[in-house]
């Protein structure tokens, strides 16, 4: 059985770790090439240091994201509750987009970022933009929601006019 | 250097791939809720089917499916694969009929119902 208290112990461990590592890393390569131009080292030990520190500060993301330390749950959701088509989508293009950009550097000889199209970022650009629209309608009108609470807002502005009116002329208080 | 290049590349790619097993991971599991994904709300607070969110979602899995077969067939170049006008206009659309119907049901439907 899994005790939450020594994982927490063993995330701990993770930036020791890291920085111990990254130690080793410049001890290593300012040994290795001690014959290279010193700012060359110095260009390969600081590539060392970041790779190491960001890919340990990228495994505790990911860990926490497993764990639910990072809460996800609601990642696609609406403000009024119901799953939300435009994050859906906005989240599958991020992916594949992302990953279609990893596959083109790994086949690429010598590696390097490919170029992007206009028209990938004319589709992420739609799909943020229909996300970003679709959260201002959400907003605009808080008191609808796919849970079923809340009142339309012509109904809530009826309302509080009839108690801003009760407020002001209490009955019984006519000229 | 090129040691260096391709641990930034393992690194980075383990990465997108954990990341991305790990939300699927967390949708298949239910802890990231797609409930309501195609259900859109009406006037009377009933919950319906929406064919305009079946509609995007068809037409996004679609264009994802395809540009990722794109993708694949053109490995090895210096750009990533572009979309046809076509695709995108036709994205555009199917965007504005879902952000349509969903002003439709939040704006105009409920007063629709308070002039009944």
């Amino acid at each position: 059985m899994n005790d939450p208290k020594s994982q927490d112990t063993w995330l701990r461990w993770v930036p020791v770790v890291a920085l111990l590592l990254a130690l080793l890393a410049v001890i290593i390569v300012f040994f290795n090439l001690s014959n290279k131009d010193p700012l060359e080292r110095l260009t390969v030990i600081v590539g060392y240091v970041i790779l190491i520190l960001l890919f340990f500060f990228g495994l505790v993301v990911i860990f926490a994201l497993a764990r639910g330390t990072i809460d996800l749950s609601l990642l696609l959701s609406e403000s009024g509750g119901g799953a939300s088509m435009s994050r859906f989508q906005l989240l599958i293009f991020t992916f594949v987009i992302a990953f279609s950009i990893f596959l083109m550097i790994v086949s690429s000889k010598p590696m390097r970022f490919p170029n992007v199209p206009a028209e990938i970022l004319t589709l992420l650009g739609i799909s943020a933009s229909t996300y970003a629209v679709s959260k201002g309608i959400q907003a605009s009108n808080p008191g609808l929601d796919k849970t079923g609470k809340g009142k339309t807002t012509a109904t809530k502005v009826e309302k509080e006019s009839v108690e801003q009116t009760t407020q002001t002329n209490p009955p019984g208080d006519e000229p | 250097m090129a040691l260096l290049a391709r641990l930034a590349l393992l690194a980075g790619g383990a990465w997108i791939l954990g990341l991305t097993a790990v939300v699927l991971w967390q949708i298949a599991i239910g802890k990231i809720s797609i409930t309501g994904l195609l259900d859109a709300k009406e006037a009377d607070g009933r919950l319906s089917f929406s064919p305009a969110r079946l509609q995007l979602l068809i037409f996004t899995v679609v264009v994802a499916a395809q540009y990722l077969y794109k993708v694949f067939s053109h490995l090895g170049q210096d750009s990533l694969p572009s979309l046809p006008q076509g695709v995108v206009a036709a994205l555009g659309g199917s965007q504005a009929v879902y952000l349509a119907g969903k002003a439709f049901s939040k704006f105009i439907q409920p007063l629709l119902e308070n002039l009944k």
